[in-house]
């Protein structure tokens, strides 16, 4: 089980969305993190076989992605970053034509239906037309789509937009249930949503791959670079101005500051343990 | 999200069977689940059901004579009937590939194995069923107005060419429904986000295109039979704003009626001699043909 992308750039007229990016990625989940714009939904379009790349080339498992996308797709589940369902279905409905596109046969469609709509929460509205659902719940129903086949290459472009904590939540923890036997990857530009299940994290940045590292190894490359400095409000928006701020946060002493940076910002600042989300910001800011 | 369910029995992936039927099954299923289409067919069904038999006791025989007022209200029935369908077939048909965009599902059912061209011929087919049943319906409108003319006032018999109407019928669904079809995939696929401007157009083509044709008197060897008849058909039924305003102007001649009564009994009536158009149905190739290249090239994503 194994997607390699090699010498991967997407042009849209003058613009290039991805240059030069060559990975290789095995089972697992790999956090496809970056601003907007750094070509994370172009990348999610080509490994999903929707869009060809101006140049190089993808394979999964060995078949190339643009000359034998039918057979990738077999094995692939894709939930779009935005997305629509049709409202004149039920959820149950939705599944099961999904299922049928697909190529899963009527027989084993339903129970697996049934188990993807137990799965994702929607049991007790599966009957309910899906013009009536809330972001979240058809937030969810994409999701079941995506695994309905089972695929051994799952594809999530920025799925907890649009989610509520509690949601986001459960998101994150399904995910986390799925990553044996498989290659999740999860494109977002929320740490959090990566920092507990992934195993890998590639950095994107203005369409070129900034780092493709372990989560432990970009928190220990932060190691140092982290401060805390209590402050008035005055000196806080000066540091804000001068470094990466990570947090902000009003305490009865003052306004506390985290600040990345590989240098002691202030007499004041104190070394903190490094988040993920500390180390993604030094990395982008490197 | 539900922990315990995650581990579900292993679905294996795999290349859809009878995919074209798959889609054009799922795709009547949703225009099955879509109140406003069982809408627009009922409203059409008692449009056409109820023209005849509600116009025939308003509209004045002194207007255009006894002898014209039911073939006059045929025309206006049968011709109101092909058009209605026209503009159906376009606005369905356009919308059966662009819908997909406007409504953003296509990233979702574009990334499935489901094969380009069955996509393409399975919603085509969908599309070609409802219509067919749309234009079933339509004549079914007709016949049932007929029916209920005949009921009441049994003097005004059931149109003596009903056999024509049943024939020109079935050509225009045999060929104009898939001509049409095909032409507004065709365009919905090219510019999904225009389909409401490529309605008006292809509708405005289909309804004026006959009108154009039949200009120049006689059609060339190459325009449908059919097509030609229904330009002639369309002209009368314009002129029949003549015909009734001719009272009240008297400084416009009234021609009409005799013109309606002339077509009417000359190209409506009698045994219709299908040989000729037999031939035409070859013009439905050209929709399968259509359909093909867009088969063929059609891109799998839009951004």
């Amino acid at each position: 089980m194994e997607l390699v992308i090699e010498g991967l750039s997407k042009q849209y007229g003058k613009h290039w969305a991805l240059r030069e990016v060559s990975l290789r990625l095995g089972p697992g989940l790999v956090g496809l993190v970056g601003p907007n714009g750094a070509g994370k939904t172009t990348l999610m379009r080509i490994l999903a076989t929707l869009l060809d790349g101006t140049a190089g080339r993808v394979s999964w498992n060995g078949l190339d992605t643009r000359t034998q996308g039918e057979r990738v797709r077999q094995t692939l589940g894709y939930l779009p970053q935005e997305f629509g369902l049709y409202p004149e279905f039920t959820a149950r409905q939705f599944l099961r034509y999904m299922a049928a596109m697909k190529g899963l046969p009527d027989p084993l469609a339903r129970p697996r239906v049934d188990a993807i709509l137990e799965m994702v929460g929607l049991t007790r509205d599966a009957d309910r037309k899906l013009g009536g659902y809330s972001g979240g719940m058809k937030q969810r129903v994409g999701i079941g789509q995506a695994l309905l086949n089972d695929p051994e290459l799952l594809i999530v472009d920025e799925p907890t937009a649009g989610l509520d904590p509690e949601e986001r939540i459960r998101f994150r923890n399904l995910l986390s249930s799925l990553t044996a036997d498989r290659l999740i990857i999860l494109s977002t530009h929320i740490i959090s949503d990566v920092e507990a299940a992934a195993t890998r994290l590639v950095l994107l940045k203005e369409g070129r791959v900034l780092r493709d590292v372990a989560p432990s190894a970009l928190l220990a490359a932060a190691a140092g670079q982290v401060w805390t400095v209590t402050t008035d409000s005055a000196t806080a928006t000066g540091l804000q101005a001068r470094y990466r701020a990570s947090a902000l946060a009003n305490t009865p002493g003052g306004v506390q500051v985290r600040l990345v940076s590989p240098t002691r910002p202030h007499e004041a600042a104190q070394p903190a343990d490094p988040s993920l989300e500390d180390a993604y910001l030094l990395a982008m800011a490197a | 999200m539900d922990q315990a369910a995650v581990l579900v029995k292993k679905a294996p992936g795999a290349a859809p069977r009878r995919p074209v039927g798959a889609v054009v099954e799922w795709e009547l299923r949703r225009f099955a689940a879509h109140r406003g289409l069982w809408l627009l067919g009922g409203c059409l069904f008692a449009i056409f059901a109820g023209l005849i038999p509600l116009m025939h006791p308003l509209m004045s025989s002194t207007f255009v004579g006894p002898d014209t007022l039911l073939p006059l209200l045929w025309f206006v029935e049968v011709v109101g009937g092909f058009e209605a369908l026209k503009i159906a077939v376009v606005v369905l048909c356009m919308g059966l590939l662009a819908s997909e965009v406007q409504h953003r599902t296509h990233e979702l059912v574009m990334a499935t194995a489901l094969p380009t061209g069955a996509y393409v011929w399975g919603r085509w087919l969908a599309g070609l069923i409802l219509c067919g049943g749309l234009s079933l319906l339509l004549l079914g409108g007709v016949l049932t107005g007929a029916w209920i003319v005949n009921l009441v006032d049994p003097a005004n018999s059931l149109p003596p060419n009903g056999a024509a109407i049943f024939s020109v019928w079935a050509f225009v669904a045999a060929v104009d429904v898939p001509v049409i079809s095909a032409l507004a995939l065709v365009a919905g696929a090219c510019w999904p986000r225009r389909i409401v401007a490529g309605s008006v157009g292809l509708t405005l083509l289909c309804i004026l295109g006959p009108q154009l044709v039949r200009l120049d008197g006689e059609p060339p060897a190459w325009v449908p039979n059919h097509l030609w008849m229904l330009g002639n058909l369309l002209g009368h039924y314009a002129n029949q704003v003549q015909a009734l305003v001719t009272p009240y102007i008297p400084e416009v001649p009234n021609e009409v009626p005799a013109a309606v009564v002339g077509l009417w009994r000359q190209g409506w009536t009698g045994p219709v001699d299908l040989t000729p158009w037999l031939a035409q149905l070859g013009y439905a190739g050209l929709a399968v043909g259509l359909v093909a290249i867009l088969a063929w090239r059609f891109r799998r994503f839009r951004s």
